[in-house]
């Protein structure tokens, strides 16, 4: 919130139009989700790991994406109070300009863009279940490598066309295009069904993927003893 | 003899959200300079609260306790240069250094010269056994190897007074038998070792310690040398019994008119229950004997023993230190 | 106590930070480290910039604006850097490692061996600003061609040392303030460095000037050191505008006192309250 201030400011310097403003906003309540993936679902399993109750999820009966998707939902109600104070606060403070028509294209964006983001999730849980230390480095480490390619701040399509096919394997990158141009621009299903289209592949491709690796990994931690170690 | 560790009416207490716990309950202790003295006790007795308070990391509620002459709260940079607290249980150091690391970052804040520090540090590994570990990262150290490191840190500083919290907590029989008999002979050889060290394991108290105090629910309930205390019960009379069940309940046994105490120790493998027995006066026995056969429990054994520590346990509480007990008695 | 003894625990503390930051992967991945995240919020601001120029209503690039940024976000690394280690040091050793008790036992005590851990994070820091300028400097200039007027022979280099070295004592403060609210709390390391460095990175003017902020934003502005830290840095490398070096180091001064005060006096606290609940060991952190 407050570095998303920051950059509003930064736009506001430059006499950016204020779309923009919305822009960084919408940008910023999203990314209170992605945290919430990160360090509440996938960085769960780490803590887990630490605290040495891994062990008991892990021998209790439940599938493991029941429980990675447990721990999403204990974080959920905060994270959507925050990406709702992070809305809110950011349209009365900046007094940002939304023209949205379709209300409904936009839900349907942004729950197919939370999906997408978990099942992305659920694929780091298994590295953090093996990898923990480095596994949470690397996620400290692509934290602003994913604002900088999802195009959280700016719109994407200013960017190199290389780098753009890069942000593009990123739902986040879609989703959010998506949602902007529903709510900013007022855009309807119409003009944004390639984004729902894009979205609906990913949940597709990354939920049997996420459930493969969770289980190749737990099964690879079994057989070298490392579910359990602790960090070093 | 000058006092190495006084207290006067220790009282530690701990207010949590909804109850309040007396960890320490008016504790007057003296521990006099080079004894190896023991502090015995079940779990939450308040064993770790007592060397927390002496080791400067807790404030008590109330009274005073010196070590060394030094006020533990208004001289604790003092006390801190002459003592070193070693924690059964913990494994304090990084495990991504090697054993030779981990016990060099301590000797340097310790303030150990670098010549002193590696003549100590090599003369530790030796004496502890654990040299060809030397370069070995300490997580991949066994717990046995780990401890001997912590005991080694401990022993780094060349304490006055060192302090042992269940230094032989999860180490096999041979390892906390080498670890107890090197820190017996460390107290003997320093010229001023002393060693507080506590525990709940009778015979390492009994094998170690020149004197032992038994606390529970944060009070002292008896002071004195091992065999004094066992002395004190020679009037009383100990009966083991084993039985053939490991469910029955002996409760009935507590309830009955002479019987000081019992403990009962489960043996799940052999499916037996050993009860000892502890009762002012021999008749009391055939009491318990005709109750037993009542119950139609099978008796495999009955003999009279000697009184151990655990028995002085049994006669100030009531009861003994549960289950899990067998196979401590290393 | 022994000076000594004080200063081999330093050394140590700084030995033993090394050894952590660069245990858990080989030194190029280390590099990366120290690269990656603080390029990415370079290239963020920078595409920021870029992007608002071209679609301001007069579609000017400003390159003194741009230096400006350049900059601020580059120097900002102290903070986040410093704070991010600070933050997490207490946790870990008190859990992780349980050497927190020994340490605090240990003649010279935490103190000195905080100061230590945090002058291994000032030395990272050091390694990833210069890192972070040359690869910025790279991108915008030599791969975009986005002209940054910075001379670098005509920096002020007395003036960037000084500023330096009085923004240090302000970082080390902050490191004391967040060790000393981890030892009293447990868990909220990762929180307690986001909004921290969030504030600072909002008010401390690095991206953009404090002046468009609103009278209160200003306010709290004035009050932090980083503001000056970063005046001082820019005006040291930049030369822009009419400026009084002069008073600013004197604001620079007084505002690093002040937060000196504030972090010795936080980790005072949570020194007499980790004594007074027993929260060296703490082992119950979830
Ligand atoms: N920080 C604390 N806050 C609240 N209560 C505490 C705290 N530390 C200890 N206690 C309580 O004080 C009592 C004594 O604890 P202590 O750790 O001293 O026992 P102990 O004899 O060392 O037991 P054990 O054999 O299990 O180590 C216990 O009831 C414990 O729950
Ligand atoms: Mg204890």
């Amino acid at each position: 919130m407050l570095t998303l201030s920051a950059y509003v400011y930064l736009y506001k310097m430059l006499n950016a139009p204020a779309e923009f403003a919305s822009f960084v906003i919408i940008g910023g309540t999203m990314v209170a989700f992605w945290s919430n993936v990160l360090w509440n679902m996938s960085a769960q399993f780490y803590w887990e790991k630490e605290t040495g109750s891994l062990e008991v999820y892990l021998v209790a009966p439940i599938s493991r994406m029941a429980i990675l998707l447990g721990m999403a939902l204990g974080g959920i109600v905060n994270t959507t109070l925050r990406a709702a104070v992070i809305l809110i606060a950011g349209t009365l403070i900046f007094q940002v300009p939304f023209m949205l028509q379709e209300p409904f294209t936009a839900l349907l964006m942004f729950f197919l863009t939370i999906i997408a983001l978990y099942a992305l999730g659920m694929l780091f849980a298994s590295l953090f279940m093996l990898y923990g230390r480095e596994a949470w480095h690397t996620a400290n480490l692509l934290q602003e490598p994913v604002y900088l390619l999802s195009g959280l701040y700016f719109p994407v399509n200013y960017l190199p066309f290389i780098i753009q096919i890069l942000a593009s394997l990123i739902p986040l990158t879609f989703g959010l295009d998506g949602i902007r141009r529903v709510i900013i621009l007022g855009e309807s299903i119409t003009d944004t069904w390639l984004n729902v289209a894009v979205l609906v592949v990913f949940i597709l491709v990354l939920l049997p993927f996420a459930k493969f690796a969770l289980n190749y990994m737990e099964n690879l931690g079994k057989k070298e003893g490392r579910l359990t170690l602790r960090w070093q | 003899m000058s006092q190495s560790i006084e207290t006067r009416d220790l009282t530690r207490i701990f207010k949590g959200k909804s109850e309040t716990v007396k960890a320490l309950n008016k504790v007057s202790l003296s521990i006099g300079e080079k004894e190896v003295f023991g502090l015995l006790g079940p779990n939450g007795a308040g064993k770790t609260t007592f060397i927390k308070i002496l080791t400067t990391l807790l404030l008590p509620t109330s009274g005073e306790a010196h070590v060394d002459g030094f006020n533990v709260v208004k001289e604790a940079d003092k006390v801190r240069k002459i003592i070193s607290l070693v924690s059964g249980g913990e494994t304090p150091g990084y495990g991504i250094l090697s054993v030779r690391e981990n016990l060099w970052f301590f000797s340097q804040l310790y303030g150990l010269s670098s010549a002193v520090a590696k003549e100590k540090i090599k003369g530790l590994m030796a004496d502890l056994d654990f040299e060809e570990y030397a370069n070995t990262r300490m997580a991949k150290l066994s717990t046995g190897y780990r401890q001997r490191l912590n005991l080694a840190r401990g022993l780094l500083s060349d304490p006055k007074i060192l302090f042992l919290d269940e230094p032989t907590l999860g180490l096999d029989v041979l390892t906390a038998k080498k670890l107890r008999s090197y820190i017996v002979d460390w107290a003997k050889k320093e010229a001023k070792g002393t060693v507080l060290l506590t525990t709940h394991y009778m015979a390492e108290a009994d094998e170690m310690c020149d004197r032992v105090a038994i606390i529970d629910q944060g009070r002292i309930l008896a002071c004195g040398s091992p065999n004094t205390l066992k002395e004190n019960l020679k009037e009383n009379q100990i009966m083991k019994v084993e039985t053939a069940s490991i469910q029955a309940d002996f409760g009935f046994i507590d309830k009955m008119v002479g019987v000081i105490g019992y403990s009962q120790t489960r043996n799940i493998q052999t499916g037996t229950t050993t009860l000892k027995i502890m009762v002012s006066d021999d008749e009391i026995f055939s009491k318990i004997m005709s109750e037993l056969e009542k119950a139609k429990l099978k008796i495999l054994a009955v003999n009279k023993t000697e009184p151990t520590l655990e028995d002085v346990y049994i006669s100030l509480v009531g009861r003994g230190f549960e289950e899990g007990e067998a196979g401590t008695h290393a | 106590m022994a000076v000594n003894t004080i200063l081999r625990t330093v050394k140590q503390a700084i030995w033993l930070g090394w050894k952590i930051d660069t245990n858990w992967a080989n030194p190029l991945v280390f590099a990366i480290y120290y690269l990656v995240r603080p390029l990415a919020s370079l290239l963020i601001v920078g595409f920021i910039f870029l992007i608002g120029s071209l679609a301001s209503p007069s579609g000017v690039f400003d390159p003194q604006y741009f230096a400006y940024m350049f900059v601020g976000n580059c120097f900002f690394v102290y903070v986040t850097h410093v704070m991010m280690s600070m933050s997490i040091l207490i946790h870990e050793d008190r859990v992780h490692y349980e050497v927190l008790k020994h340490i605090y036992l240990s003649p010279a005590s935490l103190k000195w061996y905080i100061l230590g851990r945090a002058l291994n994070g000032v030395l990272n820091a050091s390694t990833s600003l210069i890192l972070t300028l040359g690869f910025g400097l790279l991108i915008f200039q030599g791969l975009l061609g986005v002209q940054i007027p910075i001379n670098w022979l005509g920096i002020d280099f007395p003036l960037l040392a000084l500023s330096l070295i009085i923004g240090m004592f302000c970082f080390l403060a902050l490191g004391f303030m967040l060790c000393g609210i981890n030892i009293m709390t447990s868990r909220v390391q990762f929180m307690l460095t986001e909004y921290v460095s969030g504030t600072l990175y909002l008010f401390g003017g690095v991206v953009f000037l404090p002046e468009i902020l609103p009278s209160w934003g200003q306010t709290i502005s004035n009050a932090l050191p980083i503001t000056y830290f970063l005046k001082s840095i820019r005006f040291a490398i930049l030369h822009q505008t009419s400026f009084d070096a002069q008073t600013n180091i004197a604001y620079l001064v007084l505002t690093t006192v002040g937060a000196i005060i504030l972090g010795i006096g936080v980790f005072k606290i949570a020194e007499y309250k980790a004594r007074r609940d027993g929260l060296i060991d703490r082992k119950e952190e979830y």
